[in-house]
């Protein structure tokens, strides 16, 4: 009696496991859109929202643009690195904001050699990685923004943390960026050390703290990044880019050469090389829409500091931006 | 409660382990010592001869290699080869429509057919009080508007939950029959406690995609040792008078099992459901990196919008209260009566009764969600709303403003012990560090622990010469080794003290109780912008990290064990006139050792378990090399780490576990006595 219960338990369970399975597989192969004329748009996208503003304002003013189009688009929060498997199995169509320079092996492996993932283009903004320091510092130590100042050991003294110890401190963030900071300190002969922060949280807190303090930092940034509006920041001027280093950046710095300038990161967009057979009008959409930087610091710029949603900061802009848009759509 | 559960667990595998033989080593005899120091001095000189330092290269394991070969073929073959298009996509596909199922149920039930529900399953399971709780919890997830996120999150642990417990339940009723399989899983378990999911995270992604099913299978993974241990120890528990009587009426070992040791393990087996659900609560957030969004996304969010008012760490608070909100309703609907409440219940309820209870909660819940669709209920008001997102925010700028004397201590911390320590330990040859573990690992528990320390420093060692950014694996396991080490050493100075305090004062308890719960399911990635705030980014706030999380239970487990000191033993010292400094030194403290030394060896596997959040602010060492894993896609170097990390966890557990059995030994003596 009772075991006969658990049998039918287990045959129903079983049954329903199984009907799982099928009915994904049959749901996944109906989403695709007709998108036989050349611009009809219809179906539905996932886009991937990467955790910074620029990615989310992105995203945002493709979602609104494109339904009003009819399209239906899913805003999908990734971490940017998980976002390429995503991309690559077409459970995510398009990542509008990719920095090349921390993604050389993602864009070689699913680009170039598998070519399950498109370059879309660029997305319009450039990112500028560079060496900053809090204007207070600069403003006291105009020499700490040339090498020549930073070579000397009284700037050692002055970055130094109970980390570095008799070193001056270089504090690096997110890990994932790109850095060939160790390189730069060591073919440069600074008396310096690289500390890694972790994370993008580690280097912003300890950025405000030091202006609250009125504390010495010297550090990894970038542009674009909502924290340049908010800290007055200078740019520590290193040695331009040469042709060693622009070699060694294409081997990720794995030759141990790199000691100048960061080279200028051209943000591009990565799409789904399934969206392109599924959904050829969103596809060519996607590979259309192109901004300026001011643009896009515009609508972070509404979020941040008129603390709109991202989505009404997105839609404040595309309302006075039809002219923009209207070239995107076609 | 419900976290002491697992430790209790643990003590009783190492009681097994140490019973047979070890043990007699305590007591000092000069032939035992003479082979001891030929043993470990032998393996060292044949390490620093026949190895050499540093490290020679046919000792390289090359797992770094290895591993990033199979990521590429992961890559390039995901979608079109069979096992994926037979196996793993399917699986994937089961596990996100069950979790889609769930949250759709829950979408369905409204808010106020969840809440019911809560109640009822609570009132039934865990009386009154408890049910009153539950509801307190979901009201409070809905007046963080946060119910969406929270659905979300609930749906993927309830999912995780079930799979551990379908996994969990038979794999501990094999390990107590089988004591091979025991034995053969041990590592297997403490290896999924203590690697870091960031270092399978990656993998996961890449066979099962993002989204629930990565999460699913990465929650079970961290969460199906609790369930195994838990079902074993509850298993253990039933005492074997119970069992022979069933044989006695003719009952076979499948009977006996059904209607003999699983009801009477009923009450761990609640604990270990609890255990799994609070486990699978601590990975929310790194479930939210793969794309499963809900309460570990809203985390993420606020510590990546600093600058904004409403977001923030604020906005990583609230989601925090939310997770403890869920942590609490689950806990109130798993924790069962007291044994009295439990028997006075049978007595009265009749199985009509039962049935009747049940149809009726049943009728109820559809006629509130009848009428909550009639009124268009859906998600929680909006318009009640606890918004602690601002005063948290002005809070931290405060801190950042006003606050900065606390450096002066993290500063003292890293250059007065830390550095030296690191210094001194990376200046030693390597094989003198390894034999010095397998030294004091044979003083610990002897041949066997030795035998395992020395296997895990020459898995360290063939992994060591892989580079790392600061240098190697050797370097940062040494590094970590010390960030560990003094972690453990603070959370016991911390824990022992409060925990004796709250151990013989049941009102203080009481009163901490809620603060040891929040502190253990709260994601450390909350309070990470205040540490840094406070303490500089380095390897300070790392250990803080480690501090908030280890502290809960070793204060719980040393209370546990002043508290299991009997009253009669207490009694008679008193009677003989001891005061009650006395009695706390001379006799509480030392019968509670076994205890506190299980919150010392507990303690430390907690720490490992941080390792990764310590390389997330400025830590470096092995937790920064398992982050570069994950987020540079250098694979072979977060699996090497990751693999460094559970060796590393191994020798220091097995360590601390033999102090824990060798004085439980003694005490049980002095006790005959």
């Amino acid at each position: 009696m009772m075991r006969s219960r658990w049998w039918l338990i287990a045959t129903v369970a079983v049954t329903a496991i199984a009907l799982t399975a099928c009915g994904s597989s049959g749901g996944s192969k109906s989403s695709g859109g007709s998108g036989s004329g050349s611009v009809k748009y219809a179906g539905a996208v996932t886009i991937a929202v990467n955790p910074w503003d620029g990615s989310a304002a992105n995203a945002n003013v493709a979602k609104i643009v494109l339904e009003k189009q009819g399209v239906t688009v899913t805003l999908k929060d990734i971490d940017e690195n998980a976002a390429w498997p995503g991309l690559d199995s077409g459970s995510i169509d398009a990542n509008l904001e990719v920095w090349p320079s921390g993604h050389a092996s993602d864009i070689k492996t699913y680009i170039t050699e598998k070519k399950s993932v498109i370059n879309g283009g660029l997305i319009g903004p450039d990112g500028h990685i560079g060496w900053y320091v809090p204007d207070y510092v600069a403003k006291a130590h105009p020499e700490y923004l040339t090498v020549a100042g930073l070579k000397t050991a009284a700037a050692a003294k002055y970055f130094a943390t109970a980390e570095t110890g008799d070193k001056g401190q270089f504090l690096l963030g997110d890990p994932s960026y790109v850095s060939y900071d160790k390189d730069i300190i060591k073919n440069l002969g600074l008396p310096f050390q690289v500390v890694v922060g972790g994370s993008e949280a580690t280097l912003i807190t300890t950025l405000g703290k030091a202006f609250a303090d009125k504390t010495p930092l010297l550090f990894y940034f970038y542009e674009p990044q909502w924290a340049q509006s908010k800290y007055k920041l200078d740019v520590v001027k290193l040695p331009a880019v040469t042709q060693v280093c622009k070699d060694s950046a294409a081997g990720q710095g794995k030759d141990g050469k790199y000691a100048c300038d960061y080279p200028t990161d051209h943000l591009m967009k990565a799409l789904s090389a399934k969206l392109k057979s599924k959904n050829p009008a969103v596809f060519a959409f996607l590979q259309r829409m192109k901004w300026t930087a001011a643009d896009q610091n515009t609508v972070t710029t509404y979020k941040n500091q008129d603390s709109l949603s991202i989505e009404a900061a997105a839609q404040k802009w595309v309302t006075a931006n039809t002219a923009t848009v209207a070239a995107w759509v076609k | 409660m419900t976290a002491v559960s697992q430790q209790i667990a643990r003590v009783r595998e190492t009681v097994d382990d140490f019973d047979s033989g070890p043990v007699r080593h305590r007591r000092f005899q000069t032939r035992r010592f003479l082979i001891a120091a030929l043993a470990v001095g032998g393996f060292t000189a044949v390490l620093a001869i026949a190895w050499g330092d540093p490290i020679p290269s046919w000792w390289d394991f090359g797992i770094a290699n290895w591993v990033d070969h199979v990521q590429h073929w992961l890559i390039i073959n995901r979608g079109d080869n069979w096992a994926f298009v037979d196996g793993f996509t399917p699986l994937a596909n089961v596990l996100k429509n069950l979790v889609q199922w769930t949250l759709d149920v829950l979408h369905f039930l409204t808010w106020v057919g969840v809440l019911s529900l809560a109640v009822l399953v609570a009132l039934r399971v865990s009386g009154r009080m408890a049910a009153l709780a539950a509801a307190g919890g979901i009201v409070l997830v809905g007046v963080l508007q946060l119910w969406d996120q929270a659905m979300i999150t609930i749906a993927v642990i309830v999912v995780a939950v079930v799979i551990a417990l379908v996994l969990g339940l038979p794999l501990g009723i094999l390990s107590v029959r089988r004591t091979g399989f025991e034995r053969a899983s041990k590592i297997f378990l403490d290896a999924m406690q203590v690697m870091p999911a960031f270092c399978y995270l990656l993998p996961m992604v890449l066979i099962f995609d993002i989204g629930y099913a990565t999460a699913v299978i990465a929650t079970v993974i961290f969460a199906l040792p609790a369930t195994i241990r838990l079902t074993a120890h509850g298993l253990r528990g039933v005492p074997a008078a119970a069992v022979e009587v069933g044989t006695a009426y003719g009952a076979d070992q499948r009977q006996r099992l059904r209607m003999i040791e699983l009801p009477m393990a009923r009450p761990a087996l609640l604990l270990g459901v609890n255990q799994t659900v609070n486990l699978a609560l601590g990975i929310v957030v790194i479930a939210a990196l793969v794309g499963a969004e809900g309460l570990g996304q809203e985390v993420l969010n606020g510590i990546q919008s600093l600058s904004a008012p409403s977001k923030g760490v604020g906005q990583a608070v609230a989601a925090g209260l939310a997770i403890i909100a869920i942590a609490i309703v689950f806990d109130r609907l798993t924790r069962g009566r007291s044994p009295a409440a439990t028997r006075a219940l049978r007595r009265s309820r009749t199985p009509q009764r039962a049935r009747a209870e049940l149809i009726g909660g049943a009728i109820a819940i559809v006629v509130v969600v009848v009428i909550a669709k009639a009124s268009s209920v859906g998600s929680f008001p909006t318009s009640i709303h606890w918004a602690i997102e601002r005063p948290v925010n002005d809070a931290v700028q405060w801190i950042k403003d006003n606050i900065s004397w606390t450096t002066t201590i993290s500063d003292f911390v890293v250059t007065s012990i830390l550095t030296p320590m690191r210094d001194f330990l990376t200046g030693l040859p390597w094989w003198g560090v390894a034999g010095g573990f397998v030294a004091i690992g044979w003083a610990s528990g002897g041949r066997r622990v030795a035998t395992t320390c020395a296997i895990c420093m020459l898995v360290i060692a063939g992994l060591a010469s892989t580079q790392s950014d600061s240098g190697s694996i050797w370097f940062d396991t040494m590094d970590t080794l010390t960030q560990v080490f003094l972690a453990v050493v603070l959370s016991v100075l911390v824990a022992v003290p409060i925990g004796i305090a709250a151990g013989l004062n049941a009102r203080f308890l009481a009163l901490i109780r809620p603060l040891l719960d929040a502190a253990q399911v709260l994601p450390a990635f909350v309070y990470l912008v205040p540490a840094i705030a406070l303490f500089n980014p380095g390897r300070f706030p790392g250990i803080i990290a480690s501090l908030v999380y280890a502290l809960p239970l070793g204060i719980r487990l040393t209370a546990l064990g002043i508290r299991e000191v009997p009253e009669t033993t207490i009694e008679a010292a008193r009677a003989m006139g001891a005061t009650r400094t006395q009695v706390l030194v001379k006799v509480q403290l030392p019968q509670a050792w076994r205890s506190i030394m299980l919150g010392v060896n507990q303690t430390i596997l907690m720490v490992f378990s941080v390792v990764v959040i310590a390389g997330l602010v400025g830590g470096g060492a092995l937790g920064l090399d398992v982050v570069y894993g994950l987020q540079k896609g250098e694979l072979g170097l977060g699996a090497e780490a990751g693999i460094a990390i559970v060796a590393l966890a191994i020798v220091l557990d097995r360590i601390t576990q033999g102090w824990g059995a060798g004085t439980r030994k003694t005490s049980a003596t002095a006790r005959t006595v």
